[in-house]
């Protein structure tokens, strides 16, 4: 056979084209960036992977218009399409980040399921300066741990499972504690709580 | 001397591997065509993905050199286009199936609700399996992700 086709062709190149043939969306939901994709078509399978210091990076656009997007970075993610082509399963596992604005989450996997709607992350943080046996939640100025957090998303609250504790800064609580203080210059007592039922 | 190089690779590589083109030389081949089958118990072909390309060179026994190659892949239910990969150029192992290259690809589900792409890339036909190297970037429309309705 290769008698008959004589010499090899050389191969011509073609002209490395500075970006892709198609162009993404210009309102793009949810970006996805990695150094590594692989994508099963028959299985509906979507794998990222990222090495060394380089992360796997998705951002969510945000709810509202107002507020930040959400950041989540890892090493590897993996998201399964249903057959109506919605997001049912997405799996980030690795020194997992998930950043909006000002609040933060870390630990070592997370998790959405698309049937209930629900984000639960887990696993230690091993990094400084917040080293933690479980995964942390940044919100509002309070650091939460639990062995398990769990963002409901369908009612927009977030749940703590197994060896809850809450870390609340010393400025956060005299902050909150400061309208039951007397008020100054005054020899008058504190000024009656909201709570208490007029007269 | 080119002429009978042409017919019998032709006739060879027709009924072994599927490939139907139009060869014009031993070098060249228009219009390219590497079509993959899904298995069913009744015997019938059903698409599962074509591999298409604007122009084809020979490169060894195996391996062809395609110009602009078009990868459509179709669902196995209802036979309806799932998504189309294009690239500027590749390499295609006609005995593994296999298809890469160096440069650009990109894919689209055919709802445009699903985008991918990146440098440098490996197409496995035979399991439909499309795995990207470097800068990989991934744009998915809003709607897929979210099941419950967006609260204002």
């Amino acid at each position: 056979m290769s008698v008959l086709l004589g010499r090899a062709q050389e191969i011509p190149k073609a002209p490395v084209l500075p970006k892709p043939l198609e162009q993404p969306p210009a309102r793009p939901g949810l970006e996805i960036h990695a150094e590594f994709t692989t994508f099963s078509l028959a299985s509906n399978l979507v794998v990222y992977t990222s090495t060394g210091t380089n992360r796997v990076v998705a951002i969510f656009p945000p709810a509202k218009s107002n507020e930040p997007p959400a950041i989540l970075s890892c090493r590897t993610l993996t998201g399964k399409q249903l057959g109506t082509r919605q997001m049912d399963f997405i799996e980030a596992v690795g020194d997992v980040q998930i950043v909006q604005g000002e609040d933060w989450a870390v630990g070592q996997k997370a998790i959405y399921i698309g049937t209930n709607d629900q984000v639960v992350l887990t696993g230690p943080w091993n990094y400084q300066p917040y080293v933690s046996p479980r995964p942390l939640l940044y919100k509002s100025r309070i650091t939460n741990t639990a062995d398990v957090v769990i963002y409901d998303r369908s009612v927009n609250q977030i749940f703590f499972r197994g060896n809850h504790a809450t870390y609340v800064p010393d400025e956060v609580l005299h902050s909150q504690m400061s309208t039951n203080a007397p008020r100054r210059g005054t020899n008058a007592p504190p000024a009656p709580s909201k709570l208490k039922p007029s007269p | 001397m080119k002429w009978w190089r042409g017919i019998v690779l032709v006739a060879i590589l027709t009924p072994a591997f599927g490939v139907v083109a139009q060869f014009t030389g031993v070098e060249r081949a228009k219009g390219f065509k590497l079509p993959v089958y899904y298995s069913t118990p009744s015997g019938t072909q059903k698409l599962k993905s074509l591999l298409t390309g604007m122009e084809g060179r020979i490169v060894t026994n195996d391996i062809i050199y395609l110009v602009n190659p078009r990868i459509e892949h179709y669902r196995e239910e209802d036979g309806t286009l799932d998504g189309v990969a294009t690239a500027a150029d590749a390499l295609v192992n006609i005995q593994t199936y296999t298809t890469w290259g160096t440069n650009w690809i990109s894919f689209r589900d055919a709802q445009t609700n699903f985008f991918v792409c990146g440098q440098g890339f490996l197409w496995q036909q035979s399991n439909s399996v499309l795995i990207i190297s470097n800068q990989s970037y991934t744009s998915i429309a809003k709607t897929m992700f979210t099941n419950s309705p967006s609260r204002k």
